[in-house]
């Protein structure tokens, strides 16, 4: 009654005042509205659907620590239709989008969309790229946007308190489901030679029979031509500077070593093979009619292991590169090849190496996809990354995206007159594509998947009765956006047919445009679960090449995070290995709760959880703070080693995990070299090839550790080894810590630098396999080419392989020992 | 013959155990437990995040935690704020997305000045690497622990940062990088005291002072202005504002008691330094968040009237505890909410 009295000028309003205050429900919408919208905040659903990085976090959202639980959201659907929430993590690649879409159409209402992370939100760090979509929101709607990259699992919660807000807001009466117009359906967007938006359709015919004026002033792009290329090293030294390309490389490359380094396994091939030239790159130019005799040669030299094959594009050809190495010995005994070969740039093709090596298979066909380049002779040549119809090869260096702005960065537009535009605004469709000249919509085959499937049957595998599944790329147990074919007889594999490039996202064309330092932070985006080891590979390739030297502290914090991050990896592995074999979640659980651990010492020295962005040239970072010492030491000594004891207490001795996995997806030693495998995978087939042995880098010769193999090659023996792998990095960590110099960091920090010409392969054991950085260096401040060697993506060539004969349900698990991450997979 | 199912119900055990024991580890203090080892969960098992209530700590500890870039300024002593950006452009020659836009400020004879007229980060774009700090030669550019960067709409307007969205000041930097801020405090001040060998007395008076004045911030019309700035820009982002009212308002209240010390010759109480500062808090956490900021700002006028009557009863005698605590209070709070 005080109320009435004070406002008594307005009885009217102070009445209501009175009522709403005595009597809580005032109309039956309101009741209703807090009841449905308490129901739906409390209960929503998301989607297990997870693109990129951001999809780590999200699973790290779910697990103990972060316990979305406590929000009503912990209830991850496999599928659309039971989901409310699609959470949007990662980068959204064109090859993906119209699953997306899809998926979004498949879920009743009804539906929210947060976008997590700067990719999905607006495109993020690979916007630049040709086959990033710049925001999901240009294809389906969304609700709440979180940026950051990655975000934290905290911040995709509080996006997730964000959304309950909104729900709180709603009004039945308004909301979209409950009126006769219903769902919301989005327009499916095709693949055409670009990314095609069915609403931007007559437009685009338009523009195409329209004068294509507008398109035309691209910039041109400037390029170091020419490349190493003397056949006579020898006599190198006697052209001074005369002002053009070639003769300056000489001059650079005299600083570093004269005549090109010649060891003794390349000496004992070009006695074998006098039409063999060394370049002053110290590589093997092999007349491509030769190739097949030099390097059945190789293996006889026990060079009898590809480790890396990939393409260059110069002025003046095509090189087609192959590294190889011996699988049985270390590279101080037998040493290491590097073979090129040239094809002229109209018709550019090469013999391929894909029966004498299957594991060149997937390579070989990369470099088609990207580069163009015809394989003589290979089973499949068609497309890997990018789909079947879409326009040009992009890594050639005259192929330039829709958002294309500078040969090379650092952008001019940035600095002193940095007007601020959106790449968007600059392209005629507002998006991410473009179009080819005389392009015809209506006469297109939009068939952007089928061909693979009509090309398996066409082999002659497929027939009628066979039963085509479609696994992924949005299935719970493919671990990201891979997709497999598979042709089943029964419940038995018959062929299998990987998918990749659903998460392509053209790490390759920005590396090189990015200055050397700039690739950093993008190596972590690689295989988002080890950062570090991604970090420490980039930069032994450059090292290499520039020839920097590392202080000792650095050495030992360089082992020191790459080994956690082992562990951490690992960890992730087996948690997911149970999961895959149906012990869903909790196993994962444990298996992510002392990940976290790992983590919390990232975070302390780097500043990011799994983004590190760690290593410089010469060196790291940053030192460890002085709170590092207590809790890493306490995991080292302590908690690790128990934890490691516990996995193998209940999981290598239980009787399901025996039973599902012993026997599984066996490769023999032979098959797994054969297939280029590396990692856990090809040890334990036997082999005992790790690079931290065998291509001795960083300080790894100082620490006692064993290279764990076992002889099986199944899915048990791949689980053995992560585990007795984990071990031996603790023992290496405890060593390294117990020997951790004091000391300079790093010699000098340069925000950017230059790079000799020349070209460097450096290689690390990364937890996923042999992680490669092949640089090309033409002088300047960017890599002229710069190619990443995944494990990841050479280890599922031999998929198929392990994979036949099983059940179906074998598939996950074989899978799941591979341990993949599709960001190193499509790159 | 194998017996199936033992180790299941071995696993079924661990969890059962990994149960009981989180009730042990409560039992026993596992926040005791975690702090002891630096770690941000217990010697066993995990302790869950209460995100929005108590995120995860970060302190000094974690202070290289990194989200997005902001831009430092200092405070002059005439209350305009000292952009310590020179626009040297390094930050947005690293930047490996290239999200970083400087437009450069020139005179009338089109002549660059140091400072950057506009400066636009696409925080859409950025990938939060840290290379644009972690180069940066004047300290300028400087990683934020702000991470809940939601919005519900306009992402690409949202999402683009523009000057008066990322300056903040350096008290909130300091905040926040307590040891690498103090470390480059430190080298600031011994390159300052090598540069002004010849002036030395004079030059280190001058620097002290203007530390001074850079924690200090100034007097009440002044701190107005900051503040509402911080209102424009953060408007969006009421727990920033908020830590950002609430360093300066420590620091307003550090201030308030020199000043108080100042005036107790004259007998006056010094509230007026405390007041204004603990008024222009309130604003931009108000914008998005009335119920938080009422909170913070009752809680400041609160700690800022206590201060100020302490402050001129003991002013004379010198207090000895840090008048500023009770103020510093929220400041505290808020980072951990």
């Amino acid at each position: 009654m005080t109320d009435l009295r004070v406002i008594q000028g307005d009885a009217e309003a102070a009445l209501e005042q009175e009522v709403r205050r005595h009597v809580s429900i005032t109309s039956i919408d309101k009741v209703l509205d807090t009841l449905n919208n308490w129901g739906r905040r409390s209960s929503i659903w998301p989607m297990q659907f997870g693109l990129a990085c951001c999809a780590i976090e999200m699973i790290c959202t779910a697990s103990s620590r972060f316990d979305i639980a406590r929000f009503g959201a912990e209830l991850f659907r496999a599928s659309p239709r039971q989901a409310d929430l699609m959470i949007v993590s990662g980068t959204v690649t064109k090859r993906m989008i119209p699953m997306i879409v899809r998926l979004y159409n498949q879920m009743p209402e009804p539906k929210y969309v947060i976008s997590m992370g700067a990719c999905s939100t607006g495109g993020g760090p690979f916007k630049e790229g040709y086959n990033v979509v710049s925001g999901i929101d240009e294809f389906i709607p969304v609700d709440v946007y979180i940026t950051g990259c990655p975000p934290t699992p905290q911040a995709l919660l509080s996006g997730l308190i964000e959304l309950q807000k909104k729900i709180d807001n709603q009004h039945y009466k308004e909301t979209r489901w409950y009126h006769p117009e219903g769902s919301d359906e989005r327009t499916v967007p095709m693949l055409g030679p670009d990314l095609v938006d069915p609403r931007q359709l007559d437009r685009i015919k338009q523009a195409a029979s329209a004068e294509k004026a507008a398109e035309a002033p691209e910039l041109p792009k400037l390029f170091k031509a020419f490349e190493v290329y003397v056949p006579e090293p020898e006599e190198a030294p006697e052209p001074e500077a005369e002002g053009e390309d070639k003769p300056k490389k000489k001059v650079v490359k005299k600083k570093k070593v004269e005549p090109p380094q010649v060891n003794p396994s390349m000496q004992a091939i070009l006695d074998k093979y006098p039409q063999v030239s060394v370049t002053v790159a110290s590589t093997l130019l092999v007349p491509a009619e030769d190739l097949h005799n030099v390097v059945r040669h190789l293996k006889t030299l026990k060079l009898d292991y590809l480790q890396n094959l990939t393409s260059v594009d110069f002025e003046d050809c095509f090189e087609v590169v192959y590294n190889f190495s011996a699988s049985q010995a270390v590279d101080t005994e037998v040493p290491g090849v590097t073979l090129v070969v040239r094809t002229d740039k109209e018709n550019p093709t090469v013999p391929s190496l894909s029966a004498f090596w299957p594991g060149a298979n997937f390579q070989e066909r990369e470099v088609y996809d990207m580069m163009g380049i015809h394989f003589d002779g290979h089973p499949h040549l068609r497309r890997i990354l990018m789909w079947e119809g879409f326009e040009g090869y992009p890594l050639r260096k005259d192929y330039l995206e829709p958002y294309y702005e500078a040969p090379t960065k650092i952008f001019p537009s940035r600095w002193k007159e940095g007007h601020h535009t959106f790449a968007e605004d600059k392209n005629p469709w507002g998006r991410n594509v473009k179009y080819p000249k005389d392009w015809d919509p209506d006469s297109f085959p939009y068939n952007d998947d089928d061909p693979d499937f009509a090309s398996l049957g066409a082999a002659g595998t497929l027939r009628n009765d066979l039963l085509e599944v479609n696994m992924g790329p949005h299935h719970p147990s493919t671990h990201g956006v891979f997709r497999m074919k598979l042709a089943l007889d029964g419940e038995r594999v018959v062929r299998l047919y990987p998918m990749m490039g659903y998460l392509h996202r053209n790490h390759e064309k920005i590396g090189e445009r990015n200055s050397w330092i700039m690739n950093f932070p993008y190596t972590d985006r690689l295989d988002y679960l080890t950062s570090m080891s991604n970090n420490h590979g980039y930069a032994l390739a450059v090292e290499k090449l520039a020839g920097i030297a590392v202080p000792e502290r650095a050495e030992y914090l360089r082992v020191i995070m790459t080994e956690l991050n082992r562990i951490a990896s690992h960890l992730w592995a087996q948690g997911f290995l149970l999961n895959d074999l149906g012990a869903f979640f909790t196993p994962m659980l444990y298996a992510a709760q002392e990940r976290e651990l790992i983590l919390d010492l990232f975070e302390m020295v780097s500043g990011a959880r799994i983004m590190c962005n760690y290593m410089r040239f010469g060196g790291v970072a940053y030192d460890l703070p002085d709170e590092f010492y207590k809790p890493f030491r306490h995991l080292i000594y302590d908690r690790l080693p128990r934890m490691v004891e516990e996995l193998d207490k209940f999981l290598t001795t239980n009787e399901i995990v025996m039973e599902r996995t012993q026997g599984l997806g066996v490769m023999t030693a032979e098959e797994a070299i054969a297939y280029s495998c590396s990692g856990p995978v090809l040890r334990a087939s036997g082999v005992a090839y790790d690079a931290r042995r065998n291509h001795p880098y960083s300080i790894y010769d100082r620490f006692d550790f064993n290279v764990i193999t076992q002889p099986r090659g199944d899915v048990y023996s791949r689980y053995l080894v992560r585990l007795g792998e984990m071990q031996e990095s603790l023992r290496i960590l405890q060593q390294a810590d117990k020997a951790l110099p004091q000391g300079e960091i790093i010699d000098k920090k340069q925000w950017n630098m230059r790079v000799p010409a020349g070209q460097a392969y450096g290689c690390v054991e990364s937890p996923k396999g042999q992680l490669g950085y092949y640089v090309v260096s033409d002088g300047q401040s960017n890599p002229y080419r710069y190619h990443v060697r995944s494990g990841s993506f050479i280890n599922l060539t031999a998929l198929e392989k392990m994979c036949q004969g099983h059940h179906v349900a074998d598939v996950v698990v074989v899978l799941g020992s591979l341990d993949i991450v599709l960001g190193e997979v499509d790159r | 013959m194998k017996v199936y199912g033992a180790s299941l119900l071995k696993g079924l055990m661990y969890t059962l155990k990994t149960f009981v024991g989180t009730y042990v580890e409560d039992f026993k203090g596992t926040k005791d437990n975690y702090a002891e080892h630096g770690l941000r969960s217990a010697t066993e098992g995990a302790v869950t995040v209460q995100y929005p209530e108590s995120p995860m700590p970060i302190g000094s500890t974690y202070e290289r935690f990194r989200v997005l870039p902001m831009l430092v300024y200092d405070q002059k002593e005439d209350g305009e704020k000292d952009v310590r950006c020179t626009s040297c452009g390094i930050c947005a020659k690293v930047c490996p997305p290239q999200c970083i836009w400087i437009v450069q400020e020139t005179d009338e004879n089109n002549k660059p000045v140091p400072n950057p007229e506009e400066f636009f980060i696409d925080t859409s774009v950025c990938m939060n690497c840290g290379l644009c700090s972690e180069f940066c030669p004047f300290d300028a550019i400087k990683m934020d622990h702000q991470f809940a960067l939601n919005v519900t709409e306009n992402r690409q307007e949202n999402y683009l940062y523009d000057l008066e969205k990322l300056l903040v000041p350096a008290e909130y930097y300091a905040e926040l990088h307590p040891k690498a801020n103090a470390a480059e405090e430190e080298a600031r001040r011994l390159e300052a005291e090598a540069k002004a060998k010849k002036a030395a007395e004079k030059a280190a008076r001058l620097a002290a002072k203007k530390k001074a004045a850079e924690e200090g911030g100034e007097e009440g019309g002044e701190k107005e202005k900051p503040a509402k700035k911080a209102v424009a820009a953060k408007a969006d982002d009421p727990e920033r504002a908020a830590r950002i009212a609430a360093a300066k308002e420590k620091a307003a209240a550090a201030k308030a008691k020199r000043e108080a010390e100042k005036a107790a010759a004259a007998g006056e109480p010094a509230a007026e330094g405390a007041e204004a500062p603990a008024e222009s808090a309130e604003k931009p956490a108000k914008a998005d968040d009335p119920e938080r900021a009422a909170r913070i700002a009752a809680a400041k006028e609160k700690a800022a009237a206590a201060k100020a009557k302490r402050e001129a009863e003991k002013a004379a005698a010198e207090a000895a505890e840090p008048v500023a605590e009770p103020a510093a209070e929220p400041a505290e709070k808020e980072q951990d909410a």
